[in-house]
């Protein structure tokens, strides 16, 4: 693994005078800006499904909180723990890139606990299908399935971002897919609350 | 690394008050308070993870005020929503 001079550009990875193309105040955020797009992307959109979710709970707060009930708030808890360790380890490992030493061991781990998060949502999923509780239970249940299943998916496809970025370890690249799973970790912060929480 | 090692344990912990503060039974709403405590502590921890996990604070300093900007925004629809659900039950009856 070779630390040249791409340790000391701009965030971005873009040298102004490369001649890349010029992304504007995207610029100065860390990794690819195309990724900051999608992010923010990513963010309007479970931002609606959370407001649908909430203005959905208005119209029928007695069948919601009563769905509600049949969550696991452990197991939910226990997954924002995961999360937000992943993260740290993802975090840990492109600050390790930066200062040149090894960072492998941290993307496997942060991996792996992204494995532990699937594997918990899995078990929730069984369980709950397993008591009859599927899609076409209620309006609660269609949305608990569509929020925490298009997350669930966020997870798998950043599982294998970090594996590539893994492998062509780049500092751009590094920080282009650690930005994906920060994302990922963020929106399960805010999903969890809402979904299983709030009452 | 000292900051990220914090922050991981300021979200963990976080983590932890959420859950008790959401927790109990199948019944009981949560009620105002304990709903804008949930809230506030989901809306600090994205902030965290955006400062310190993106680090977001390399960036130029528009960026982490229109991404707190939004997280706020949206929690404060969240909750607005949550208040007047009760208000919405009561003119749909």
């Amino acid at each position: 693994m070779s630390h040249d001079a791409e340790e000391h550009l701009p965030a971005g990875g873009v040298s102004p005078d490369d001649g890349a193309a010029d992304w504007g105040p995207l610029s100065s955020l860390p990794g690819n800006p195309m990724m900051w797009i999608l992010i923010l992307g990513e963010l309007a959109a479970f931002g609606a499904m959370f407001v649908g979710f909430a203005v959905a709970r208005a119209f029928d707060p007695v069948t919601f909180d009563a769905s509600q009930a049949q969550l696991d708030r452990l197991l939910g808890g226990l997954n924002t723990m995961v999360l937000v360790t992943s993260g740290w380890l993802v975090a840990v490992a492109v600050r390790r890139r930066v200062s040149g030493r090894s960072h492998r061991l941290a993307m496997i781990g942060a991996m792996a606990l992204g494995g532990v998060f699937l594997a918990v949502k899995a078990v929730e999923y069984g369980d709950k299908i397993g008591r009859g509780l599927t899609l076409e239970t209620n309006l609660f249940f269609q949305l608990y399935y569509l929020m925490t299943g298009f997350h669930a998916m966020h997870v798998a496809a950043g599982i294998v971002i970090l594996g590539i970025v893994t492998w062509w370890d780049s500092l751009e690249n590094m920080e282009t897919g650690a930005a994906f799973w920060h994302m990922v970790d963020l929106i399960w912060v805010l999903l969890y609350p809402i979904v299983y929480l709030m009452r | 690394m000292a900051i990220l090692t914090r922050t991981w344990t300021i979200l963990v912990l976080l983590t932890a008050v959420s859950l008790w503060a959401g927790r109990g039974g199948s019944g009981g709403s949560l009620g105002p308070l304990g709903a804008g405590l949930v809230l506030a502590a989901a809306n600090f921890k994205a902030d965290q993870i955006l400062t310190h996990y993106l680090d977001l604070q390399r960036a130029e300093s528009g960026w982490r005020t229109l991404f707190r900007v939004l997280l706020t925004l949206l929690g404060a629809t969240i909750f607005g929503i949550y208040a007047l659900s009760p208000m919405i039950g009561a003119a749909l009856r």
